[in-house]
């Protein structure tokens, strides 16, 4: 009777004694800065000399920044062109190479060598790509269709810039999917098929079903990924051209580092961390509704 | 015992005399961007400085541009742990003087030497009347271009927006531009752009900054023109290298290219197989006066040093009194020091580069120091231009826009004006 809460109170401390690495990790470098932005925000400041108090100037001018709107419009165009085409091709490539043999090892290394090379190499790599005398061009001229900007071009940059991101994230959601597909009994297919299911039905009724945490974590990490994409804008377009591959948080960026409006851009970035917790939320309820 | 005694009183004096000595030895700290071809030979002035003033030393420190330009000054401010000395572009001086971040160098520079600069060096580190830095080198920007396509197309050296179009027009092919200019928004990309708003006869505000000139014939005409460059397939909309390299010019990817004096020694260095002119960039009309820019940067010290006298010995040594100027500047014929002295005892140097010497006798005389508006205006402006450039935008309804804002930022504008004298 007497050790019983004891040993209960050493398993709750021990227990919080794993936890406090990670919290104060997470406290460091997410809960301290989100309160930081938001103080920042209430500030004007050059980012050199005195921060001024401004109170929610900064946060009310956000709305009627024909620039953020326009920034937040590409964010959506680029989620709204990432996150479907993410979730598909990472879960065929899983498909195509589930199960373990020689070949597929073989494709499952290519396709996640990708995620081993850092994105500035990545960008680079595709900048030259897509340049007017680079290779696609080359290989648009072999085929008799004209040069195209890509980069240049308002309406080809977001594109481009998506497949760059798809390019290295690919790999990596692959392998969660093969981890999920892995989960799943082979008896449940044996079952199926015994009783007529072809491939198709078999993945709508059987995969698809089985995969829902799986893919709850890879569109939530995915949508988390693609809102806080970087590297790439910054490699391959700089933003431009005229906006069209900039997002809130490059957005942001551009406004503390390049024009020293530290506030104002901190107050956006907090509005960006705002949009990312309320759309994951969302797809968490989302999720747990159809389950 | 005795000996012991003895070990331990001269060790004791030992300890006091050195820190008797490190007490007076003071540690200035000198912050500059990373540049490989230049930063050897300030740090070859800085040891040589170390060396005859053992009781001040300077600690040379660089860091990659982008930290640089970006979250090193800004971090540095505001931890406290500023360098005493840095350098300061003229564009992003304003800011800071703003703040009161510069130290005034008047009182600290005499007549002689403030009369030995560059009038239009000198004003570069100046606002309203003071001091706030000393200026190192001046690169004022050209057209260069390639002689031998000029010759082949029967083209003369257009004196005039117009000219200059139809002269991109006849260059233009298939797998060459007719002109690289910066298609990406940024500091540079107006830097480069400001001479077709000047030789349009046109800026961005009145003198005394309060009243926006956007929406005039010259700005628009300057806005055009860039917008024809994108529009009509004359420039790259995007480039594979950066747009102040010599390297898209020498590759062939364009037959001109807007760009500054700095390349000289690349050019020399890996001279293409073709002849390079440089031209200035043209007026708007032939009768009218064309106009270029120049950059460089400025020793300036933070007015929250220890140490002010001693920091304002060191850059005034290394500008006035050493030979960094001749070596830096002069030596590899890419860059003009910012006195006058200089320039004239090194003109012979110059002389082995045609290109210099142009740039000194065509160049430098239309050439005006880099604006310094704030981030608020150069926002607009790149906004503006990037818009005309890329979606079309009618240039007069983009400059109509731009002279609204920046008339509605400079109505509440309350800091120091940035205009030169």
């Amino acid at each position: 009777m007497f050790l019983r809460p004891n040993h209960r109170t050493l398993r709750i401390l021990t227990g919080y004694l794993f936890v406090i690495p990670d919290f104060v990790g997470l406290l460091i470098f997410f809960i301290v800065p989100a309160f930081l932005a938001v103080y920042l925000g209430l500030h004007e400041w050059s980012g050199v000399g005195k921060m001024r108090y401004v109170g929610f100037v900064n946060f009310r001018s956000i709305p009627t920044d024909p620039i953020f709107v326009k920034s937040l419009l590409v964010t959506l165009r680029l989620l709204a062109l990432f996150i479907p085409l993410n979730f598909l091709f990472s879960l065929i490539l899983a498909l195509l190479v589930q199960i373990p043999d020689r070949t597929t090892s073989v494709f499952r290394t290519i396709y996640f060598a990708p995620v081993a090379v850092s994105s500035v190499s990545i960008g680079l790599i595709w900048k030259f790509m897509c340049q007017p005398n680079g290779i696609l061009n080359v290989l648009l001229a072999s085929i008799g269709i004209e040069r195209q900007p890509f980069l240049g071009s308002i309406n080809q940059a977001l594109p481009v810039l998506v497949s760059t991101i798809l390019y290295q994230s690919v790999g990596y959601f692959m392998v969660i999917f093969i981890a999920g597909l892995n989960d799943i009994p082979q008896e449940i297919y044996e079952a199926a098929k015994v009783d007529g299911a072809n491939f198709l039905q078999s993945l709508r009724f059987i995969t698809l079903p089985l995969l829902k945490p799986v893919s709850l974590f890879v569109l939530v990490t995915s949508l988390l990924n693609a809102f806080q994409v970087f590297d790439q804008i910054q490699i391959l377009t700089g933003g431009g051209p005229a906006y069209a591959t900039t997002t809130v948080v490059f957005y942001s960026y551009r406004l503390a580092f390049e024009f020293y409006k530290f506030g104002y851009g901190s107050a956006i970035n907090f509005v960006a961390f705002l949009i990312q917790m309320v759309m994951s939320l969302a797809l968490f309820r989302l999720m747990r509704e159809e389950k | 015992m005795r000996r012991l005694a003895f070990l331990i009183t001269f060790l004791s004096l030992v300890l006091v005399v050195n820190f008797a000595i490190a007490g007076q030895q003071i540690t200035l700290s000198f912050w500059k961007f990373t540049a490989p071809p230049d930063d050897p030979i300030i740090e070859k002035y800085v040891n040589l400085w170390n060396e005859t003033h053992p009781d001040i030393q300077v600690k040379f420190i660089t860091m990659p541009w982008s930290d640089y330009t970006g979250t090193a000054l800004p971090a540095a401010f505001a931890s406290g742990e500023a360098p005493d000395i840095f350098w300061l572009s003229p564009g992003d001086l304003l800011r800071y003087v703003n703040e009161g971040i510069l130290l005034p160098l008047n009182n600290l520079v005499t007549e002689e030497e403030l009369a030995d600069l560059l009038p239009e060096a000198r004003k570069r580190p100046t606002v309203e009347g003071t001091l706030y830095g000393l200026p190192v080198e001046i690169e004022p920007v050209a057209i260069f271009y390639n002689v031998n396509l000029f010759k082949e197309s029967g083209l003369d050296v257009p004196k005039s927006f117009e000219a200059l179009l139809n002269a991109a027009e006849k260059l233009k092919t298939k797998d060459r531009y007719s002109i690289i200019i910066d298609p990406v928004p940024s500091y540079y990309q107006l830097f480069i752009w400001y001479p077709f708003l000047w030789g349009a006869g046109a800026d961005v505000m009145s003198p005394d900054w309060k009243k926006a000139t956007m929406d005039t014939e010259g700005a628009i005409a300057a806005l055009k023109i860039w917008g024809d460059f994108i529009q009509k397939g004359y420039s790259p909309s995007t480039l594979p290298m950066p747009a102040g390299s010599i390297d898209p010019l020498v590759t062939g990817l364009g037959a001109m290219q807007l760009v500054g004096m700095w390349v000289l020694s690349s050019l020399e260095q890996n001279p293409p197989d073709f002849e390079v002119g440089i031209f200035p960039v043209p007026a708007l009309r032939e009768e009218m006066s064309p106009a270029s820019v120049f950059g460089g940067w400025n020793f300036v010290i933070n007015s929250k040093t220890r140490y002010p006298e001693e920091a304002t010995a060191f850059c005034r040594w290394i500008i006035f009194e050493s030979d960094f100027l001749k070596e830096y500047c002069v030596d590899r014929a890419s860059k003009l020091p910012s006195r006058v002295s200089v320039l004239e005892a090194g003109r012979e140097t110059f002389s082995r580069n045609p290109l210099a010497i142009e740039f000194i006798d065509k160049i430098l005389p239309i050439a005006r120091p880099e604006p310094r508006y704030p981030t608020d205006v150069v926002k607009i402006l790149m906004d503006t231009l990037s818009f005309v450039m890329f979606t079309g935008l009618d240039p007069k309804e983009a400059a109509r826009s731009a002279n609204a804002q920046i008339q509605s930022y400079l109505d509440t504008y309350k800091g120091r004006i940035g205009a030169y004298d």
